[in-house]
């Protein structure tokens, strides 16, 4: 098969259609800030320094997907959270003080897209596109308003609420998914994404129960869904190992790719999700962010791309990725594996050996 | 056991913190046991807890039940202190988030169950650096020490404090625990923790594991 560029390759496996090989994506926050010598306080609060960062992951190893940022708390600061950059290191930025702390906050959120992280961020990404977006694609991002409300609001202040005082939290959810079309559509206006992330982290049992999730996650989810839809933005779901969750999430949401950490605490492995769902959406995953990406060895990350290939990769709908973010302390030898194990084993035709149903 | 009784641990099942007050008030007023009272709380948070490991009940639920677990041992205190005298606790945690992670739950949530099993625990917040970990672990001469970790990003913070604890020769006086949604039993065993728990539910009867396995209990 021709050679594709990324972008090709990545819009092929979108519409489960077969591409040359199988897409990578790798979600290389801080790591690529630290590969990139670049401290944490620079790359989220300086564009170009960021672009610098995830352009060098783009080159270093071969990924054919490229979003910014990093974590929550940059993005939270726009909604009037407190953010701490620390200096010269490399950790990411925390939250120190929410914008919602009593009831009559929920009301006062405000977004302000100026704000050095969100504009660093969207600095970035503009820059990425100018340099590579003819031929890479660009991810945004954006997260699930009930998580977005944990970090926006402190965690058990939220879930508080869930018993306390329902009407306020959905008092406030729809604050933030009010701010979020204002949100979401200057995004998509700055950085022309190809896709959109949408977080859904806190979309656990281990959290909320199925009632709650109903109540507080999934109508809110839609509302912020429909804004990327009516802009035909694709909608790529993380939901790290949050079953049931998932399935619920793909049975219900208008999503094209979904991504969880199947090699971590869900049941649902590639080829469960394959067998169930691979019609109906483009299944990202396969490798491991706190096993063989970290504590393994480039032999093991290429044995983990080969078996996620038999599992999901037939007939296209698939990306190579892992279930969240890449550790800093993932070796570089590592990702360096997977672009070879993608060569070796992913392209299309798929040999039968890869396609045998075990 | 009495309808008093009944009522605390069905209130401690629904998180009623100010009506727990008011049922433990009368229930002391009317002589009722310390021991008594304390099993009660206890068999609440035991039942919401197998609620929880069954997902009937999420998070909010459990949380509402901490805090009225607190209120209502918060009562006791004054009378179990009056019945242990001078008594030091068997058992002192120190308990934090590592350094550049401000993740607070996890750690509250462990702090409660260990709390609950009679396990004194001092909370330093969260964003710990290791120096402070080991510096809070001799100067409260504590025995457990628990790490919290939540991001993948932080997670060999949890390792630098184990390294600071050899540095200082004090690791083999303590028990050592990490937790956190990224943390699994291989980074506990690559990294040389004592144990592990995949959630706090499950961290006392880990930590009572160690304990008997070391002898130390």
């Amino acid at each position: 098969m021709k050679k594709m560029t990324s972008k090709e390759r990545f819009m092929r496996a979108l519409r489960h259609q077969e591409p040359d090989r199988v897409p990578v994506f790798l979600m290389a926050m801080s790591i690529g800030a630290k590969e990139a010598d670049v401290s944490m306080e620079e790359y989220t609060t300086n564009g170009e320094a960021q672009a610098r960062a995830q352009l060098n992951i783009l080159r270093r190893y071969k990924v054919d997907l490229l979003g910014g940022g990093c974590g929550v708390a940059y993005r939270a600061e726009a909604f009037g959270t407190k953010t701490l950059y620390y200096e010269g290191n490399k950790e990411p930025p925390v939250i120190i003080e929410p914008a919602a702390k009593q009831a009559e906050d929920w009301g006062k959120l405000k977004l302000d897209m100026k704000k050095p992280g969100i504009s660093a961020y969207i600095q970035a990404m503009k820059i990425i596109r100018n340099e590579v977006g003819g031929e890479v694609p660009i991810a945004a991002e954006v997260v699930q308003p009930i998580t977005f409300a944990t970090h926006v609001a402190h965690l058990i202040y939220v879930m508080k609420l869930i018993k306390k005082d329902p009407a306020l939290l959905h008092k406030g959810l729809s604050r933030i998914v009010e701010l979020y079309n204002e949100y979401i559509n200057t995004l998509i206006d700055e950085i022309k994404p190809d896709i959109f992330v949408f977080h859904c982290n806190r979309a656990s049992s281990e959290l909320l129960t199925k009632d709650q999730f109903s109540e507080f996650g999934i109508p809110y989810d839609i509302k912020t869904l429909e804004y990327l839809t009516a802009r035909k933005v694709p909608i790529w779901i993380v939901n790290n190992g949050g079953y049931p969750y998932l399935e619920m999430m793909v049975e219900n949401y208008p999503v094209d790719v979904v991504n969880w950490w199947d090699r971590g605490t869900s049941p649902m492995k590639l080829r469960d999700m394959k067998e169930k769902y691979g019609h109906k959406v483009c299944l990202a995953g396969g490798l491991n962010q706190t096993a063989e990406l970290f504590d393994g060895k480039p032999e093991d990350v290429e044995a983990s791309a080969k078996d996620a290939i038999e599992q999901a990769g037939r007939g296209g709908g698939f990306i190579l990725s892992a279930g969240y973010e890449i550790s800093t302390i993932c070796p570089p030898e590592n990702l360096a594996a997977i672009s070879p194990a993608v060569e070796k084993y992913g392209k299309y035709p798929l040999a039968s050996s890869v396609t045998a149903k075990p | 056991m009495s309808e008093s009784l009944k009522l605390i641990e069905q209130l401690i099942v629904k998180g009623e913190d100010e009506l727990i007050v008011e049922e433990m008030e009368k229930a002391i007023r009317a002589g009722i046991e310390v021991h008594d009272l304390l099993t009660t709380l206890n068999d609440g948070m035991l039942a919401l807890s197998q609620q929880y490991d069954r997902r009937e009940v999420g998070l909010p639920d459990l949380i509402l039940a901490a805090d009225a677990f607190k209120a209502a041992a918060e009562l006791l205190k004054p009378l179990l202190d009056a019945k242990r005298g001078t008594d030091k606790a068997l058992w002192k945690m120190v308990i934090g988030t590592v350094q550049y992670d401000i993740h607070n739950l996890g750690q509250d949530l462990v702090r409660t169950m260990m709390e609950v099993e009679g396990i004194e625990c001092i909370s330093l917040g969260s964003d710990v650096s290791a120096d402070t970990f080991v510096k809070k672990v001799i100067e409260l001469d504590a025995n457990i020490i628990g790490l919290s970790a939540l991001l993948t990003a932080t997670m060999p913070q949890q390792k630098n404090v184990i390294d600071a604890l050899t540095e200082a020769g004090i690791r083999e006086k303590v028990v050592v625990m990490v937790g956190g949604a990224p943390v699994s039993q291989a980074w506990a065993t690559k990294i040389g923790a004592d144990g592990y728990a995949e959630d706090a539910i499950k961290a006392p009867k880990v930590l009572k594991q160690i304990l008997l396995s070391k002898g130390w209990m």
